[in-house]
Formats: structure tokens, C-alpha cells, sequence
């Protein structure tokens, strides 16, 4: 994160436009921290990714192969609320990782720059950090999920590593079939709207393809994300939450504890 | 008012292996209930049953006359259990995971106070700031015993709770247990160890092959299987004709061994007091006594002779 903004202050600015995946990146001429910033979250959304899932994907195997389950059980709480806890703890570190550099790194690099945020760019700032929580949440509730329907740790880990995998594969599928389908090559805006609807349903499986982190960031919300407007993008980021948080909740709830 | 009724509960898992088949008994408020049965005989699945951990294929059970299958959430905070291995988060320490159990189970006012009383009553004094994964088998257990007893239940559940203790640890635990009891929790206790149910329960059911046998006392039950001979060993100083004639005239014993007094002696209950009442009259002393055979021994036959019929 460090060399990536290193890198965005010195003007490596292709460098952050080939990874943004929106095309309304903040303008360093005129918002130059948030530009940085926006670098910043190119690299942090993919670590940010690894370590939701990382923190999540044996909430419960762990629990139930260390017999702590059976302890929790025991006490008068419901199961949904053991569910609750987990993911409201998973995003205090993760999310609580991410605002607490964000900030430093935010507050840092304007006083050492003297190129301080206007009032609507810190507000952005904190829009962006919203989304990416929402963007970390999904792939909490993916790793719940996951933990909800295997039993061991290994069985766990193999199906979180299955589906970022597979998630990316989606993606890459999505974009290889709607190229293919209109008969372009890949380039630097892609025409998400002219994809098929398949090709845009394999995109949109992704929570990631929902992440206007970065479109929030420059306070553009003209921008299609994915061939989504930017209210489209958010709902869709808060379904990607909910849908597998719900089968998640429903199985530990049906489950054996021992 | 029974703690826990046990009615037709079947319980088949999904591969069509039956674990419990059509068990039903009582246990009574303020008793000490064994469930008494080899490993597999399907002891954890009741208590699985018990603690909603699983559902029954088939019948019902009640705690405290609350169903356990829709009102179990009633009775919850009454109950304590036990696990053969207890499970704490090893990187914290004793306190810790006491602390936090309390705090799930509601316990907020005095609960540092509470936690320090479970402490010196499980005889973990001094242990409290180690990390779990620190403990032996033996603190662990203790350990468990004090997180059942956080919310003070009235029901506590305790699974092969003398299992892979060293005699010393066995003991402590056994006494532990038999303290709680004492001070009116109700004990269901599941073991394969006779010895167990022998010094803490007075009432058992067996188990064989996911079947329940109807529960009995347990002094009846030990009656029942304990060995046929028993062998006494005694030290007597003035040994004459008239302390063997005293001897042999109790109703049951077979042969006196004059040289050192060993005296064979056919089972019934309370013919060793009287044997020992003679010698220690005569100014002697019982130095050994030994079943043939042993309670356990004689526990396992029974139960091979059950698997038979």
C-alpha cells in the first residue's frame, strides 16, 4: 500500500487508471489526496478481500472443532445472535483495520503535502470508506457461508480459496464472453451496457463488480460502474451481503452442534 | 417434580445407524441419576438430546416439564453441562473464558465474585490467569465443571466425567461432583465406569446398544452384579477357637484360612460389617478385601450376557 502510494504522488497515474476498475477515478489535479487514496484502494480492496474471507471462513468449524460451540450453546443466547456477533467482530477488525490506515494515511499525506481536502472531498472519503465496508461485509457473510456449510477447518479454508477463485473466474468470464459477444478486444473502457445479459450477470456475480469505492471517492456518480448506475451498484453490493448471509444463518440454525 | 423425562426417544442418524431406541425413564429433582453403558451405547446422544444439540427421530423429552424440541430457550439457564473434553479458547486465560461465559449466561452482577468461588470450589486456585491450553486434562475438566456451574444450575449433565483422569484426579473430580449434589443440583451422570455411578449416583438406568433398561437403585444394581466371593484379609493378635466359631457362624461365609486369617465369604449386603465387627472385637483388624470378581468385572459380564440375549 505503501509503494502504491509512493508511486500515485509521483504521478503514476496509468498505473492507478489500470487498476481502478470504474472509470470515474478522482482527478489529481484536483483532488489530490483522494487520489492517492483511490490508488491506495485499488491494492487494499484485494487485501481487504483475502482477509474478510481469512477471518471468517471457520468461524464456526473452528468453534465446533474446538467444542467451544457446545459452550456457547449452552448459554441463553440464539444462534443468530452468535452469527451477528461473529460478522459484527470480523468487520471491527477488518473494516476497523482499514478506516483507522485510511485515516492516518488521509490526515498524513495532507499535512505532509499541504494539499488539503476541501469539505465535499472528505466527504467523499468517508462515502468511499461506507462502500468498502459494505464491499468487505459481503465477503464476510460469503465467509460465514462457507463456514456454515462445512465441518471441518480444511473443508473451510479449501471452500474459501473455491470461491475467491471462483468469484474471479465469474469476472474474467463475464468480461471474456461480452467482448467476445460484441466482437471487441479488451481496452480501457470497457462497454459493460453493450454485454449480453449473460456475460453481465456472470460480471455482476462478483461483489466486487459493485465496488464504487472508487467512483465515490472522486464524488462522480454520473459514472456506470459494470454497465450499473451508481444507486444499482449499491443495492446490488447490499444484496451480495444479505444473500449469503440469510443460507448462512439458516443452516447454523438447522445444524447439528456436535 | 421431575428434572428431565425421557419418553419413546428414538434417535436414528442419517446413515440409518440407531443410537437410541425408544429410551424412556425419569430423573427426579435432587437425585443423582447414572446412565451407565459401554462407549457407543448411545449415552452422549441422550445428553445430545437433552441439550438440543440434536433432535430425536421420535419422542419427547422434558426438562423441568418444559419440552426440550420448543420451549428448551425456558429451561436453558438451568441446566449445566459438562462435556467429556470441555472446550475453552486455549489462548485466553482461565478467568478469561469464565468471564466470558458468565457474561453469555447473564451473569453480570458479581461475577468476578462468582468466578473467584468456582475457582477455589473446582481447586483451581492460582491457575486462574494461565491460558487454557496450558491445563491438563484434569484442570480442564475442573475447569468445566466451574464454567456448567456459572449460571448456579439446578440440573447439571455431566458426560464420562472421570474419563482419562489419573486416580488422584478421579478422585477429586468424583468429590467435586458429590459436593454439588449435596447442596441439591440434580446430577445426571453418563459413564462406562461402574465405579463412577457406585460412589455418586442412587439411581441408574443401563444402556445397551441405543436400549435403556428400566432404572433401578443403585445399591439394588450392585447387589445385583457385584462379585459372588469376597475375600477378607485380617490381622487378629489373640486369634482362638472361639473368634473363628464367631466367625464362621455368620450367615455366609464359606472358609476360614486360619494361618492368616483369610476368610472366604459369600456376597450379601452388609456381611462384611459383621465379619469386621467380630474382628475388630476381637481386637483385629481388616487388612484387605477384595470382590471376586471385581464390581467392574462383574459389570461387564452382565452386560455381555444382555448383548447375547
Amino acid at each position: 500500500m505503501l509503494l502504491a502510494l509512493i508511486g500515485a504522488y509521483y504521478g503514476n497515474a496509468d498505473l492507478a487508471r489500470s487498476i481502478s476498475p470504474t472509470s470515474g477515478a478522482p482527478n489529481p489535479a484536483t483532488q489530490p489526496v483522494n487520489y492517492v487514496i483511490s490508488v491506495a484502494y485499488s491494492y487494499s480492496q484485494v487485501i481487504l478481500t483475502i482477509l474478510a474471507l481469512a477471518l471468517s471462513y471457520d468461524a464456526l468449524t473452528r468453534e465446533r472443532s474446538e467444542r467451544t460451540l457446545v459452550q456457547l450453546l449452552m448459554r441463553p443466547i440464539r444462534r443468530s445472535t452468535i452469527l451477528l456477533g461473529k460478522f459484527v467482530a470480523y468487520l471491527a477488525a477488518a473494516g476497523g483495520l482499514f478506516v483507522g490506515i485510511t485515516l492516518v494515511l488521509y490526515i498524513g499525506l495532507s499535512l505532509i503535502t499541504q494539499k488539503f481536502p476541501s469539505s465535499s472531498d472528505v466527504g467523499y472519503l468517508f462515502l468511499s470508506m461506507g462502500i468498502i465496508l459494505l464491499y468487505v461485509m459481503s465477503f464476510i457473510a460469503i465467509g460465514l457461508l462457507i463456514s456454515s456449510l462445512t465441518r471441518t477447518s480444511l473443508d473451510s479454508l479449501l471452500g474459501a480459496v473455491f470461491v475467491w477463485i471462483l468469484l474471479l473466474i465469474f469476472t474474467y468470464a463475464g468480461v471474456a464472453l461480452g467482448l467476445g459477444a460484441i466482437n471487441l478486444s479488451a481496452t480501457s473502457e470497457i462497454p459493460y451496457t453493450a454485454f449480453p445479459g449473460y456475460a453481465k450477470i456472470l460480471l455482476w456475480i462478483n461483489p466486487g463488480s459493485h465496488n464504487v469505492a472508487i467512483q465515490s471517492l472522486a464524488g462522480d456518480f454520473s459514472k456506470l460502474t459494470s454497465g450499473l448506475n451508481y444507486a444499482a451498484n449499491v443495492i446490488l453490493l447490499v444484496v451480495s451481503i444479505v444473500v449469503p448471509l440469510l443460507p448462512a444463518y439458516y443452516l447454523f440454525k438447522r445444524s447439528d452442534v456436535v | 417434580m421431575n428434572a428431565v423425562e425421557v419418553l419413546e426417544v428414538t434417535k436414528r442418524y442419517k446413515k440409518g445407524a440407531v443410537a437410541v431406541d425408544g429410551a424412556s425413564f425419569t430423573v427426579e429433582q435432587g437425585a443423582a441419576f447414572g446412565l451407565l453403558g459401554p462407549i457407543g451405547a448411545g449415552k452422549t446422544s441422550i445428553i445430545n438430546m437433552l441439550l438440543s444439540f440434536i433432535k430425536p427421530t421420535a419422542g419427547t423429552i422434558k426438562i423441568f416439564d418444559r419440552e426440550v424440541a420448543t420451549q428448551f430457550h425456558e429451561v436453558q439457564n438451568r441446566i449445566g453441562y459438562l462435556p467429556e473434553r470441555p472446550g475453552f479458547y486455549g489462548n485466553f486465560s482461565a478467568e478469561k473464558n469464565l468471564r466470558i461465559f458468565a457474561s453469555l449466561s447473564g451473569v453480570r452482577e458479581e461475577r468476578d465474585e462468582r468466578i473467584a468461588k468456582l475457582f477455589t470450589i473446582a481447586g483451581l486456585e492460582g491457575k486462574e490467569k494461565d491460558l487454557v491450553r496450558a491445563y491438563s486434562l484434569g484442570d480442564r475438566k475442573r475447569l468445566g465443571i466451574a464454567a456448567a456451574m456459572l449460571n448456579e444450575p439446578e440440573l447439571l449433565i455431566l458426560d464420562e466425567p472421570s474419563t482419562g483422569l489419573d486416580p488422584q484426579g478421579r478422585r477429586d473430580i468424583m468429590a467435586l461432583i458429590h459436593e454439588l449434589n449435596v447442596h441439591d443440583v440434580t446430577l445426571f451422570l453418563a459413564t462406562h465406569n461402574v465405579r463412577d455411578i457406585a460412589e455418586i449416583c442412587d439411581v441408574l438406568a443401563t444402556i445397551q446398544s441405543g436400549r435403556v433398561a428400566a432404572p433401578t437403585t443403585t445399591k439394588g444394581f450392585i447387589a445385583t452384579v457385584r462379585g459372588t466371593t469376597v475375600q477378607l484379609e485380617a490381622d487378629v493378635a489373640n486369634m482362638n477357637e472361639r473368634v473363628l466359631q464367631a466367625i464362621k457362624s455368620v450367615k455366609g461365609v464359606k472358609s476360614i484360612e486360619c494361618e492368616r486369617l483369610k476368610i472366604s465369604l459369600d456376597y450379601r449386603p452388609g456381611i462384611n460389617e459383621d465379619v469386621n465387627y467380630i474382628i475388630t472385637r476381637a481386637g483385629g483388624r481388616l487388612r484387605s478385601m477384595r470382590e471376586s470378581p471385581s464390581l467392574e468385572e462383574a459389570y461387564v459380564r452382565m452386560m455381555g450376557e444382555e448383548r447375547v440375549e
